[in-house]
C-alpha cells in the first residue's frame, strides 16, 4: 500500500507544475487554442480557389523552377513544366502537389509565431527566416524524392509519405525553438529583472 | 540552457528517429488491426447500414461500402459493393517523431513510459479522424453520385469533408505529436528559453 502511494506521489510530483519555473497547463492550453484557431483560418484561406490560383500554384511553379535549376548544375537532363519535374532520359516525373510545397509547414510555423506574445517585428523576422529555412529543406526534399523515385518506388513512397513529412515538421519545431531562444527582452521585462 | 544543449537534444532526436520508425512500422500490422476495429465502430455509428465490412490487408484497410445500382446492372445472387482502400499509416506518420522527442527529452522512470503510452493513446482519435475523412472524401467527392444516392449531404457538408480531409492528412499527423510533446515537456522547454515562463505567465 505504501509503495503504491509512493509511486503515485512520484508520478504526481513529476507532473506537478513547479509554480515559478514552469508554464501552467492552462497557459499552454490557451496557446494551443489560439494556435489552432489561427491555423484553421490560414488553412481555410489557403484552400480558397482564388488563393490557390493567385498564390499557391505560381509559388509551387517557382519552387519547381528553382529545384530544376539546382538539379541542372549536375544533371542537364531535367526540365520543369509548371509544377512537374521530368527527367528526359528515363521519363520519370514528379508533380509538386498540395502538401509537398511546404506551405502547410509554413502556416503551422507562422500560426505559432503569430499567437506567441512577442514584438511584431520579431514575429515578422521569424516568419521570414522560417520561410527561407522551410523552403530550403523542402527543395532538398523535392530533389531527393526525384532521384529516390528513379532508384526505387518503394523507397520513394516511404520517404514521401512518412519520413520527409516528419523531417519538415521537425525543422519547423527547431526553427520555433531557436526563435524562442532569441526572444528579445522588452523594457518591461528588463525592469522586472532589475527589480528582482 | 545554452544553444549547444538544443543542438544536443536535436542530435538525440535524430538518433532515436530511425529506431522509432522501425518500431512503428514493425508493429503496424497489430496497430492497424486495432484501428480497423475502431474505424468500423465509428463508421457504423455515423453511417448505419452503409459499411458492409472492413478488411485488413497487411497495413492497409479496405472499407467495403454498400452502394446503390439499378437492379438490372447487378448480376443475380450478387450485391453491389465498393471497396475503398485506405492506408492508415499516413494518418499516424508523426508518431515516430513524437516518440523520438519524448525519448530524447530528460528520462524519468515514471514520466517517460507514461508519456510514451499517453502519446500512443492520444494519437488514435486523430488517426481515426484522418481515416474517416479520407473515406468520406473518396465516397462522397470522388465516387459517381448515383452510387451513393441513398446518402444525402448538403454542399456545406461536402466542403467540410474536403477541409477535414486536408487537415487530417496534411496538418494533424505531424502537428499533434509535437503539440503533445510541447505540452508534456513544458518544464524542459523552459530550460531552453528561461525567459519563456515570465513572458507567457505574465498577467
Amino acid at each position: 500500500m505504501q509503495s503504491k502511494a509512493s509511486l503515485a506521489n512520484l508520478i504526481a510530483s513529476d507532473y506537478k507544475s513547479h509554480d515559478e519555473n514552469t508554464l501552467s497547463a492552462l497557459t499552454m492550453f490557451k496557446f494551443f487554442l489560439y494556435f489552432s484557431t489561427v491555423q484553421l483560418c490560414l488553412f481555410s484561406l489557403e484552400k480558397l480557389n482564388s488563393t490557390r490560383e493567385l498564390v499557391i500554384i505560381p509559388f509551387t511553379e517557382k519552387l519547381a523552377q528553382i529545384s530544376t535549376w539546382l538539379i541542372q548544375i549536375f544533371d542537364d537532363q531535367v526540365i520543369s513544366n509548371g509544377i512537374i519535374l521530368q527527367h528526359l532520359e528515363n521519363g520519370f516525373s514528379v508533380s509538386i502537389e498540395s502538401g509537398c510545397n511546404g506551405v502547410e509547414a509554413l502556416m503551422i510555423l507562422a500560426s505559432a509565431m503569430l499567437v506567441f506574445p512577442a514584438p511584431w517585428l520579431f514575429k515578422l523576422q521569424g516568419i521570414i527566416i522560417g520561410f527561407i529555412a522551410v523552403e530550403l529543406l523542402n527543395i532538398v526534399r523535392i530533389i531527393s524524392l526525384f532521384y529516390l523515385g528513379q532508384w526505387s518506388l518503394v523507397a520513394f513512397e516511404w520517404a514521401h509519405l512518412y519520413i520527409w513529412e516528419a523531417l519538415i515538421m521537425l525543422d519547423v519545431l527547431i526553427i520555433f525553438l531557436c526563435w524562442l531562444k532569441f526572444l528579445p527582452d522588452t523594457p518591461e521585462r528588463v525592469t522586472e529583472k532589475h527589480a528582482d | 540552457m545554452p544553444i549547444n544543449s538544443l543542438a544536443l537534444f536535436i542530435l538525440k532526436v535524430f538518433l532515436w528517429l530511425p529506431l522509432c520508425y522501425w518500431g512503428w512500422y514493425y508493429t503496424a500490422n497489430e496497430t492497424t488491426l486495432a484501428i480497423a476495429y475502431l474505424t468500423e465502430i465509428l463508421l457504423n455509428s455515423s453511417f448505419p447500414l452503409l459499411i458492409s465490412d472492413i478488411e485488413q490487408v497487411n497495413t492497409h484497410l479496405d472499407i467495403v461500402v454498400n452502394i446503390t445500382l439499378p437492379a438490372a446492372q447487378v448480376p443475380k445472387g450478387m450485391v453491389a459493393e465498393l471497396p475503398i482502400p485506405i492506408n492508415p499509416l499516413i494518418y499516424n506518420h508523426g508518431l515516430p517523431l513524437g516518440l523520438s522527442l519524448i525519448l530524447a527529452s530528460p528520462f524519468s522512470y515514471c514520466k517517460t513510459p507514461l508519456n510514451l503510452v499517453l502519446i500512443l493513446l492520444i494519437s488514435i482519435p486523430f488517426q481515426l479522424f484522418g481515416i474517416c475523412f479520407e473515406f468520406m472524401k473518396t465516397l462522397f467527392l470522388q465516387t459517381p453520385k448515383e452510387l451513393t444516392s441513398h446518402v444525402k449531404l448538403d454542399s456545406w457538408q461536402l466542403d467540410g469533408i474536403a477541409v477535414g480531409y486536408q487537415m487530417g492528412s496534411l496538418v494533424l499527423p505531424t502537428v499533434v505529436p509535437i503539440i503533445i510533446w510541447l505540452f508534456l515537456y513544458r518544464d524542459f522547454i523552459v530550460q531552453f528559453v528561461p525567459t519563456l515562463q515570465k513572458i507567457i505567465n505574465k498577467p
